[in-house]
This record gives C-alpha cells, structure tokens and sequence, in this order.
C-alpha cells in the first residue's frame, strides 16, 4: 500500500534571494503541477527551474505567495517543515545531495532509512545497469556515474512527488536512455507525479504528459504536452507552394532542401488552411517542443537581431 | 492516475500523523547515529594522537627529571576543542542530504542534540579514563601530583570529572554546530558578527564548571565565585540547554542550499 501520486499548487509565489526587489527568482508565480502525471519543467539558465523544485521540497520557503502541496483527492498543505509532505517528496538535485568522500553505500543507506518507500532491489539493479560501485565514494567517481546515484536515489525513493533537477546531465547517452527507460517503467508500475527540470529537451519530451514553461521567474506556460506541440505547426513541400500559408504567422525556423523547404511556424492553423495546405500537397506536421522553447524563451534582444 | 493499492492519506488524517511520527523517529535515530559515528570515527584517532603526545611530553619530563601530571591532564582535556572543531565540519554535511531524504529541520535538530549528548559522555568518559590512568601511574611511580585546577578536587573522584567533561564536551560541540550554522544559513559577514552567541553557552559552561585552562581564570577574572555541590552540574545543564535552544533557532526555517566543503568525514 503506498501513497497517491501528489499534486502542487503554487500561488502568486516571489522568491527574492537578494535584498533589492529586482532580484527575484521567482515573480508572481502561479502554477498546478497535475498529480500522476510526469511534468516537464523548462527554461533557460537562471529561469527559476531550481528555485521552484526546492520550495515544491521545501529546502526553502518563499517570499511571499502559497506553496500547497498534497495527494491525489485530498487537501493540499504548505511543504515546509510538514514531516508528512516532505517523506514523500524527492528533490534529486544536479549537485547531488549524498556524502562526497564516504562511501556511496552510507548515502544510500541514509535514504533507506529515512523514506518509507525505499525500494532497495530497484536501486540494486539500477546501480548494477548503471554501473555505479557503491564502494567508491562520490568524489571518486565520474561526473556522470555520480549524476546516476542521483538518479537512482531519486527511483528508488518512490516518493508520490519526486523532481528531478537537472540530474542526468553528467551521464552519457547510453545511460540516460537506460535511466529514461526506467523511469517510465518504474512510474507505470508505481504511477507518482514526476517533474523532470532538462536542458535536453528533444530526449525527453516524450516523456511528458504536461509542461510547464519558465523564463525569468514567471511561467510563460503550463498546459498539457499535446496542447503545447499544438502551438505550432511544421509544412513541407515545395518552396513556392508554402509561401501563401506563411503569411500572417511568425516563423520560428526554415530549411531548404533543393526545390524542398520546411517552414516551421508559430501558431495554428485552421481548419479551412489545413484543408487549403493538404489540398496543395504540403505536409502538415507538429513542431518539437525544443522549437517552441526557444521561441518562447528568445530574449526581446534576440528577437531584434532576427529582425534585422 | 492512482492504483487500487495507493491510499488517499492526508497530512491531517490520524494515519498520516502516525507515519510523520515513525517518520520524525526514523530522522531523529538516523542524524543522531551519523554524528555519533562521524564523531567517534575521527575520534578514535584523535584519542591515539592525545595518548600518543602525552607519552612523548612525559617521556621527555622523565629525562629532565620533572614530572608534571600537566602532561597528561593537558592533551586529555582537549577533547572538547576538538569537538568544537568536529561540530563545525559535521552537520554542514548532513544538512542537505538529511532534508533530501525527507527529514525534516526538527528531526534533524533533535538528531544533533541526541548525537551531541551522545557524543558528550562518551568523550567524556574517555577523558576521564584518560585522568584517572594518568593520576594512578603518577601515584604508583610516587611523582608529585600539583593540585588541579578543576571544581572537583582531583581525578580519583572518577563521579564529578565525567559529569564536569561530558557536560563541556556537550556544550563545546554544540557551539561549533551553532557557528557552522549560522555561516550556513547568513553568510560569511553576519556569521561572524553571529559567533559571539555561540560563545555565550561556552561562557556559562566555563563560569559554573571552572574547569581546565579556561574555567578558574575566567571565573576569577569575571568575578564569578567558587561553585560547589549542585550548582556546577546544574550551571553545566544550563549551558547545554542554551546551546541546544541557539541551535534549533538556527536550524529553524534555514534554507537549505548544496555546501562544497561541507562533507562526510566518515570516508
């Protein structure tokens, strides 16, 4: 018997780390993070990724605003210092929370004792498919197996809300695939809600069910992922023939191939357009995530040297 | 998304409540057990190095043909500034992994102050043991033993020196959490204009055990007079739980943020 997936609710949050009032991380903040789903949270360095995952764990209270956290069908409450809430909520962060020089066996048994869902065999085989010596300490082993203990730490704690901070940017590609792998493995046959912060968007968009998109401490947006790649629509075909269906959209990216090119544009089609591009033999495609990120997350400055 | 096996427990529901409890219990034992570990793991080495510097200062008393029980007596009861510095490296390492792993600030707190009393008497029994040898070969060789300046009268009252050193064991290792901390959690500026609140339990200590190389002078020094009977292990208390209250209004609320230094020591 184990706990429902939880859900979070943020309201109105700022997070001011220095004393002027410019310098928040987080400004006027509001958000649900849907339980049972896992969630992607995007957005540029310094967006405010790290400080929203350590007060959904409350490694920090915010300035001003709420912070609800909570299950599936019951009520949501503040995080912090809430014994309850936080034994059953993982924040595996990049830095990795486990004793650098002793050795990784005294972190994880530290985790073991401490979380009541502790799965020990699931971290026994992840380590073994990682590769991770629990005999070494962390300082001792490689940027990436280190960023693999996080990882594993954070599936074996089974905890309704468990977040992943950018934690798999140290390993190498067969082991994120593995660790991806698991993740949703693990997360169907012990359904939780997952936020999962990356700068490597194409590898997990999908994953995500919802997303949620941060840039400098406000939330541009947060929807369903579908809703989301819905945003923007991809044409292929003949250069000239795509033309007359770029007008009055904001294109976001070309390609030409030969006679071929693919416009990539923000904002959708209609019905009647799409019926008008299908008739005129253009492919209509979705757009990757990663596209409308950057879009999303263009600075006015780089928006002008477009411009130009 | 939930299966027919998952619960929809809340925070406030009685089942809920008992679990944070197990949950606090199960923080509490682990951060107490680490510290007590930690401590004792560095300790025993630091316990080789103190036996190992009194042999060589009595070794070379011995050739000028003038004993001193100082020889002993001094390394022995440095083991609370030893703890001082201890409690300075070690919670700085446990912090952020303890609330990582769902503790919470308080079972943390409590944690430290279980380990630290702990941590207190058995260092302080090991000084004692170190003493009361050092004051039986000193009696079996018929040296001369200057008297000590401590409350109790000298170190064959095995009873009053392990109350006197444990209690200063506690407090000193208490101390060193309360300055770590307060760095933590207000930077480099407002934790040293912070130390001098670490100092005040130490001050009480000193004043009321009037023990070691701090405790006669000060007392003298700041007026305070001889304590007797009660009033020494009761000023020792005292001194303990106002360290134990500095420390949990430190710990309260303290964000918590990754220490690059800050590491196990148990590696």
């Amino acid at each position: 018997m184990t706990t429902a997936p939880f859900g979070a609710e943020l309201r109105d949050v700022v997070v001011r780390y220095g004393r002027k009032d410019t310098e928040r991380a987080l400004d006027g903040v509001t958000l649900s993070i849907r339980p049972g789903t896992i969630t992607g949270l995007l957005g540029r360095n310094g967006a405010g990724k790290t400080t929203l995952a350590a007060l959904l764990a409350a490694f920090r209270r915010p300035t001003s605003g709420s912070v609800l956290v909570g299950p599936a069908g019951g009520p949501l409450d503040d995080p912090f210092e809430n014994p309850w809430v936080m034994m059953h909520t993982q924040l595996v962060r990049e830095s990795g929370d486990v004793w650098g020089d002793s050795k990784a066996c005294d972190t994880l048994d530290y985790y073991a004792d401490l979380r009541p869902d502790w799965d020990a065999d699931l971290a026994g085989r992840l380590l073994d498919e990682l590769e991770v010596d629990v005999r070494k300490s962390p300082d001792a082993l490689s940027r990436g197996k280190r960023s693999a203990l996080g990882a594993v730490i954070g599936l074996a704690s089974r905890a309704p809300l468990t977040i992943f901070d950018e934690v798999y940017l140290g390993m190498d590609a067969p082991s994120r695939y593995a660790f991806y792998d698991a993740l949703v493995a693990d997360y169907t046959e012990h359904p939780r809600t997952i936020l999962l912060s990356s700068h490597l968007i194409d590898e997990v968009e999908r994953l995500f069910e919802d997303v949620v998109v941060i840039d400098r401490g406000r939330v541009l947006l947060a929807e369903p992922a579908e809703d989301v790649r819905g945003r923007g629509v991809s044409l292929t075909g003949p250069a000239d023939t795509i033309e007359p269906f770029v007008a009055g959209h904001q294109v976001l990216a070309r390609q030409h191939l030969g006679p071929t090119s693919q416009v990539t544009l923000f904002g959708e089609l209609d019905a009647a357009q799409r019926a008008a591009a299908t008739q005129a033999g253009l492919e209509i495609g979705a757009v990757p995530l990663q596209d409308l990120f950057v879009h999303l997350t263009r600075k006015s400055s780089d928006l002008k040297e477009d411009a130009r | 998304m939930s299966t027919p096996e998952q619960t929809s427990t809340h925070a406030g529901s009685q089942a809920a409540r008992a679990m944070a409890a197990r949950a606090h219990r199960r923080g509490t034992r682990a951060a107490a057990t680490y510290l007590v570990r930690s401590a004792w793991l560095v300790g025993a080495a630091y316990w080789v190095v103190v036996l190992a510097i009194g042999a060589v200062i009595l070794y070379i008393e011995l050739r000028g043909d003038d004993v001193s029980i100082s020889a002993v007596g001094g390394p022995a009861s440095s083991a609370r500034f030893f703890l001082l510095v201890l409690g300075i490296i070690l919670p700085l390492g446990m912090i952020a992994l303890h609330v990582s792993a769902g503790g919470t600030r308080r079972s943390l707190t409590h944690g430290l102050w279980a380990g630290s009393l702990v941590t207190g008497v058995t260092f302080g029994l090991a000084t004692t043991l170190v003493l009361w040898c050092g004051g039986w070969l000193f009696t079996r060789q018929g040296w001369t033993i200057e008297p000590e300046r401590a409350v109790y009268g000298d170190w064959s009252q095995i009873g009053s020196v392990l109350v006197v050193e444990s209690l200063y064991c506690t407090v000193y290792f208490l101390a060193g959490m309360i300055i770590a901390l307060a760095y933590y959690r207000t930077g480099g500026w407002l934790g040293t204009l912070l130390i001098p609140v670490a100092l005040v339990p130490l001050l009480v200590a000193e004043t009321t055990l009037q023990s070691g190389y701090f405790g006669s002078p000060l007392s003298g020094a700041l007026g305070v007079p001889e304590m007797s009977g009660w009033l020494v292990p009761l000023g020792g208390l005292a001194a303990v739980a106002l360290a134990a209250a500095i420390l949990q209004v430190v710990l309260r609320a303290i964000p918590v943020r990754p220490v690059e230094f800050g590491q196990s020591v148990t590696g």
